[in-house]
């Protein structure tokens, strides 16, 4: 652990070496209102084994220094440019959870010869934030519902609603109120929402800072600009995420790209699903993601999200046809990955013979 | 505290203090193996890994703290120190990471 002095702010960071000193970086970039340990206990253990890793806390999070201003995220894609600078990092993959993949997609604008790959997860851009068109992401009502149970007056469409619910959370922890679990489960699964003293240091971050301003501003990310990137990138965006309508719009500006849905998860899944993240994250960087599967006879080819194949199941693992069926139980990943492969390799014989 | 400290127990307590040492707390107790990381000592959870950061530099090795702070998927609520050392001597006795 240590700290690095990053444009006027002390950045806290974290490294976890790797035995092999020609192994790959790994940066990880948490979202707002946590901190490095987001990572640090699921993810970074296991791309340890791949990677040397590095986390760090934003500005104004964790342990870093909370600054009066500097958080608007060109500024936090400095500090991160800063960081990498004084560790000697010149290239890395990068992960990077909602609003830190903000600053990463910054990052890359400005250095994308930096980027071996990015991992984007569950990241919400303000281009499809502030457009009214998008789609309602929760359109039959169940957070609306848990929010109503709670006497919470927010608008699930609001362009900034997780941010505003981080707060009113926040609060109640201050207060010293009990946080129902269907509302932690909707914030952060961290900690049990967050400790006082995290909750605190939100707050004093609002109140005593530019912060608030800043990171509800302009992101510097229309995407004009964002097409233009062209780094190795898996999108992975949670079924019940708010942030769903920015991986749909990513999807036709990237077509380079890999998409992911993390079926049946909210915005937090890198701490609820870390497994999934993980297989991503390799198959990203070992190039081992498949390609879109070609269309059907009579189907127009059009982009969408694909989803992770192997599911976890009561203890046991499991692989979906593509007809919607569950083929299982297997003992581990391992397994039902290699009856996957075989079952792909029956169907693509098919159906070359029933084409041929 | 009852009972001579080990040094297992002064490593941890001396890292702890040296974390808290400017946040103000107004501690009843002194530290030892009861006190609680969130309840008594106000701990956020990066507080929590910069603990075992620091444990894993001063014995200049992994512990594999995943196991001790997180159950079933889930973080743990809170934690006593006394846990923290009994985990960390155990990893000691038999050398497992």
């Amino acid at each position: 652990m240590g700290v690095v002095l990053a444009n006027g702010a002390r950045v806290n960071f974290v490294q976890l070496d790797h035995e092999d000193p020609e192994a790959e970086d790994i940066v990880m970039i948490h979202g707002l209102a946590t901190n490095l340990a987001f990572w640090y206990l699921q993810v970074a253990p296991e791309l340890n084994r791949d990677y040397r890793v590095t986390l760090y806390d934003l500005r104004g999070h964790g342990r870093s220094e909370r600054t009066a201003s500097g958080y608007a995220p060109e500024d936090l894609a400095r500090d991160l440019e800063a960081l990498l600078d004084q560790l000697g990092i010149e290239r890395a993959h990068f992960l990077a959870h909602s609003f830190g993949g903000v600053v990463a997609l910054n990052f890359a604008c400005r250095a994308e010869e930096r980027f071996l790959s990015l991992l984007l997860a569950d990241s919400h851009i303000g281009a499809v934030r502030e457009d009214a068109d998008r789609e309602d992401w929760d359109p039959d009502g169940r957070c609306r519902q848990i929010l109503d149970r709670h006497d919470i007056a927010l608008d699930t469409q609001d362009p900034y609603f997780g941010y505003r619910l981080l707060k009113v959370v926040a609060g109640l922890r201050l207060r010293g109120e009990p946080i129902p679990e269907e509302l932690q489960g909707l914030v952060n699964p961290l900690s049990g929402g967050c400790s006082a003293r995290t909750a605190n240091q939100w707050f004093q971050l609002l109140d005593e800072t530019s912060a608030e301003q800043e990171l509800t501003g302009n992101d510097n990310l229309p995407l004009e600009r964002l097409s233009e990137l062209s780094l190795p990138l898996l999108a992975m965006y949670g079924e019940e995420s708010p942030a769903m309508s920015t991986g749909q719009r990513l999807l036709s500006i990237w077509p380079h790209a890999h998409f992911r849905r993390v079926r049946e998860a909210g915005h937090f899944f890198p701490m609820t699903r870390p497994q999934e993240v993980i297989r991503g994250q390799r198959a990203l960087a070992a190039g081992e993601l498949a390609q879109p599967a070609s269309p059907r006879r009579g189907e127009q080819e059009v982009r969408r999200f694909r989803s992770d194949r192997l599911q976890r199941y009561q203890g046991a693992w499991y692989f979906d046809t593509r007809e919607g069926g569950m083929q299982g139980p297997f003992s581990g990943a391992d397994e039902a990955r290699a009856k996957l492969n075989r079952y792909l390799a029956d169907v693509t014989g098919r159906s070359v013979a029933l084409t041929s | 505290m009852s009972g001579a400290e080990s040094v297992g127990e002064r490593v941890v307590r001396e890292i702890v203090e040296d974390l808290i040492q400017d946040w103000g707390l107004d501690l009843e107790e002194p530290i030892g193996r009861e006190t609680l990381l969130v309840a008594d000592l106000d701990f956020a959870s990066v507080d929590v890994i910069q603990l075992c950061v620091a444990v894993e530099e001063h014995y200049e090795r992994k512990m594999g703290f995943q196991d001790l702070l997180m159950h079933d998927g889930s973080y743990v609520e809170d934690l006593a120190l006394g846990e923290m050392i009994e985990f960390i001597s155990k990893k000691l006795e038999d050398g497992s990471v």
